[in-house]
């Protein structure tokens, strides 16, 4: 297993976001396997992949990357004249590859239809499709089916995955769904401001991300300072932890008192009032309704940290 | 008499000044195809500041420096082409862009790291587009009679209208035009074939790269300052002196005024039309206009001379602007639907948001009727050969002062010709809007 990264970034400097704003020097290791970039919207996400797949060119600083790569952008880059099946055979799929993965991402029936007249949903296939079917050592995805309707998602990752199993292929994607991330991704890189803040694996920024900012690239947790530990666990923390809301048990029978509580799908947003009056919104995964006024405890289930 | 070289001559002229304006404009796309709707309402509205410039100005403008090289020189040739291709290069911009502006720049990186590429692709995905763009500046270029009559170059149209001011038989003349109908048929027919099939759409912001900028920011600067600024420094120095002595004599007053008032009637009735036909229809009424001024104007003068008062009115001269304004006017029309979301204008309407409304409807038809009246206003083709004697257009009768050569008069006459639409239209545009934001309060 080779240990050198796909990418070695050192000082690497460009433009930017839509009003191509300057970054700070960027310096980063990619390694092989599934990497997820994360971070806001504005965050530079696609920046830093254009700048990855040579789209867009680096000022300063050297780059070190795979030569042979595929690439989803954002915008889908279909070519709009040439039909969906084209798209396939033109970059290497046999006709017998093309069917299936046409049959795969759902585009058998608009096999013979041109880019320029899909929806959005099926250009975000086709484009996905077109990468797997050049069949490189490495897949750049830059938001990848994000048009495509939720009930279906999962369904074309697992083709992705598939597909990354079967060549060993590797993975940079970029996404705003914490769920596809936590699914998809080894590794993950979080951005700010077009610069990389955390670089680590992916259940490390899940499980114990070093600051509130970083909590929310994967999704809903509760942020704990030592105060709010005092205040609402009766514990004594020496710093600050990430609760995410399958981790916050909210049981009968304590100190605090439910003032509200809705009902999220995934999780529930609980507001509780302490002792002495204090109120505060908890997510967390319910066993049961809470009824307001109840009075319940918080606690916490914990990782043994290293 | 035969006309067959010098229309040989305009389609050598036209098939190189399209295929360059076609190029730079398809190196340009991808730039433009980046902008922000406001970058790029900027870049056109620059543009289009060229081309609804009376070309007079810039022939008279230029012409001490055309006249430095002998007539027939191929320096003045040049220059000639590399006015138009500056003037027309737009036209192939705006046709690329409502056609097809090829695939965006990640696409085409898709195609470059995944090997595929090369002239089939690129025919492919460009389809008739570029065919479309160079149709539509062949005619421009070949149509052109302006700048070629003022500095001397040889084409069909300057020796076709010399011929028919010169006293040659109508019947003669149109005989004299067949070489360059032929022509222009041969275009404008490929040119409907494809306009029938084709379905503008938004083109959607794509992730671009700065490559290709060069030319759009070339054209920005140097098609005003070549068009516009320039020739109007020189004859605002020239014609210095000239102002006390045509303000002494109000000279050419009602001559503003017919033009004023033709431009007028001619953009509102071509607006109206554009704006109440059919697909079908539209790509019928575009024909005539098609043809160019010089052209419609003979035919119009072989259909109207028996018809006796009418024909000797001002009637054929309206109709004759307002077929030549239709091609223009239907593309207005096209560009302002493109640019209004259907939804935003139906919110609009029905919630009664009448700032709203102004912005997204009227606004626009006021901004298009006054494109159409600066086109309008600038011609001098079809007024030189229609106008009946009482109704003389301003730049037909600066024109005939021409052959005097230019004097301080005369510039100042040019400058005030050219800037009584500019202060029409800003006045207009004021009015309009002061009128339009009352009623919303």
């Amino acid at each position: 297993m080779p240990t050198e990264p796909l990418w070695k970034l050192s000082n690497v400097r460009y433009f930017s976001g839509v009003v191509d704003w300057p970054v700070a020097p960027v310096t980063l290791d990619i390694p092989r396997g599934r990497t997820a970039i994360l971070g806001p919207s504005g965050a530079g996400k696609t920046s830093l992949i254009e700048v990855l797949v040579g789209f867009k060119r680096a000022m300063s600083g050297e780059s070190h990357g795979p030569l042979s790569l595929a690439w989803v952008p954002q915008d889908h880059g279909l070519w709009p004249a040439h039909t969906a099946r084209e798209h396939l055979t033109l970059v290497g799929a046999s006709t017998t590859k093309a069917e299936q993965l046409l049959a795969a991402f759902d585009l058998a029936e608009v096999g013979t239809s041109r880019a320029g007249d899909l929806s959005l949903g099926e250009g975000a296939r086709l484009s996905v499709a077109r990468a797997l079917a050049q069949n490189a050592p490495v897949l750049v995805m830059d938001e990848p089916l994000a048009h495509v309707d939720s009930a279906r998602v999962g369904k074309y990752w697992r083709v992705i995955r598939e597909h990354i199993a079967s060549t060993g292929a590797s993975l940079v994607f970029a996404t705003h769904q914490p769920e596809t991330a936590l699914a998809e991704a080894e590794h993950a890189i979080c951005l700010h401001a077009g610069s990389p803040v955390f670089q680590g694996s992916i259940s490390q920024l899940y499980n114990e991300p070093p600051d509130e900012k970083l909590t929310r690239c994967l999704g809903p947790a509760n942020w704990l300072t030592p105060d709010d530990s005092r205040a609402w666990l009766g514990e004594s923390w020496a710093s600050g932890r990430c609760v995410r809301p399958e981790r916050l048990v909210i049981s009968p029978a304590g100190p605090l008192t439910v003032v509200a509580s809705r009902f999220c799908g995934a999780f529930a947003e609980t507001e509780l009032r302490s002792a002495d009056g204090a109120i505060r919104t908890f997510l967390h995964r319910p066993e049961q309704a809470l009824a307001v006024d109840t009075k319940v405890k918080i606690t916490v289930k914990l990782f043994a940290t290293s | 008499m035969s006309l067959l070289t010098p229309t040989l001559l305009a389609t050598a002229r036209a098939v190189v000044v399209a295929l360059l304006a076609v190029l730079a404009a398809l190196a340009a796309g991808g730039f433009l195809r980046g902008l922000s709707t406001r970058a790029l309402r900027t870049v056109f509205a620059t543009t289009a500041v060229v081309f609804f410039t009376p070309t007079m100005l810039a022939g008279y403008g230029w012409l001490p420096t055309v006249a430095h090289w002998p007539s027939g020189s191929v320096a003045r040739e040049i220059f000639y082409g590399a006015m138009l291709w500056v003037r027309f290069t737009p036209v192939a911009a705006l046709a690329l862009w409502l056609a097809n502006p090829g695939p965006g720049s990640s696409a085409r990186h898709c195609a470059k790291l995944a090997g595929v590429g090369g002239g089939r692709w690129w025919r492919r995905e460009l389809g008739a587009a570029p065919w479309l763009a160079a149709g539509v500046v062949f005619l421009c270029v070949f149509q052109e009679f302006d700048l070629a009559t003022s500095w001397g170059i040889r084409t069909w149209t300057v020796g076709l209208f010399d011929a028919q001011i010169g006293g040659l038989s109508l019947n003669e003349s149109l005989q004299l035009a067949m070489p360059a109908l032929a022509v222009e048929l041969a275009v404008i027919i490929p040119l409907l074939c494809v306009l029938r099939h084709l379905r503008p759409r938004i083109r959607e912001k794509t992730h671009e790269s700065r490559a290709g900028c060069l030319l759009p920011l070339v054209h920005v600067f140097a098609g005003p300052a070549l068009f516009l600024f320039g020739p109007a420094c020189f004859v605002l120095g020239l014609g210095l002196g000239g102002f006390a002595a045509w303000m002494e004599n109000f000279t050419l007053v009602g001559e503003l005024a017919h033009s004023l008032l033709l431009a007028f009637v001619c953009a509102l009735l071509s607006w109206l039309i554009a704006t109440n036909v059919k697909r079908n229809m539209a790509l019928a009424l575009a024909v005539p206009g098609l043809l160019g001024p010089l052209l419609l104007s003979l035919f119009t003068l072989a259909i109207t001379q028996p018809l006796g008062a009418v024909g000797r009115s001002v009637l054929p001269l309206v109709a004759v602007l307002t077929l030549q304004l239709l091609p223009l006017a239907l593309l207005l029309r096209v560009l302002i639907r493109l640019g209004t979301a259907d939804t935003a204008l139906h919110i609009a309407r029905s919630s009664g948001a009448r700032p709203v409304l102004w912005s997204l409807s009227h606004g626009p038809a006021a901004g298009a009727v006054l494109l159409l009246f600066g086109m309008a206003y600038g011609d001098f083709t079809a007024s030189a050969l229609l106008a009946p004697p009482q109704f003389t257009t301003v730049f037909v009768r600066i024109f005939n002062l021409m052959h005097y050569g230019q004097s301080a008069v005369l510039s100042a006459s040019l400058f005030i010709a050219v800037a009584a639409p500019l202060l029409a239209c800003w006045l207009t545009h004021r009015a309009l809007r002061a009128y339009f934001a009352r009623r919303a309060h």
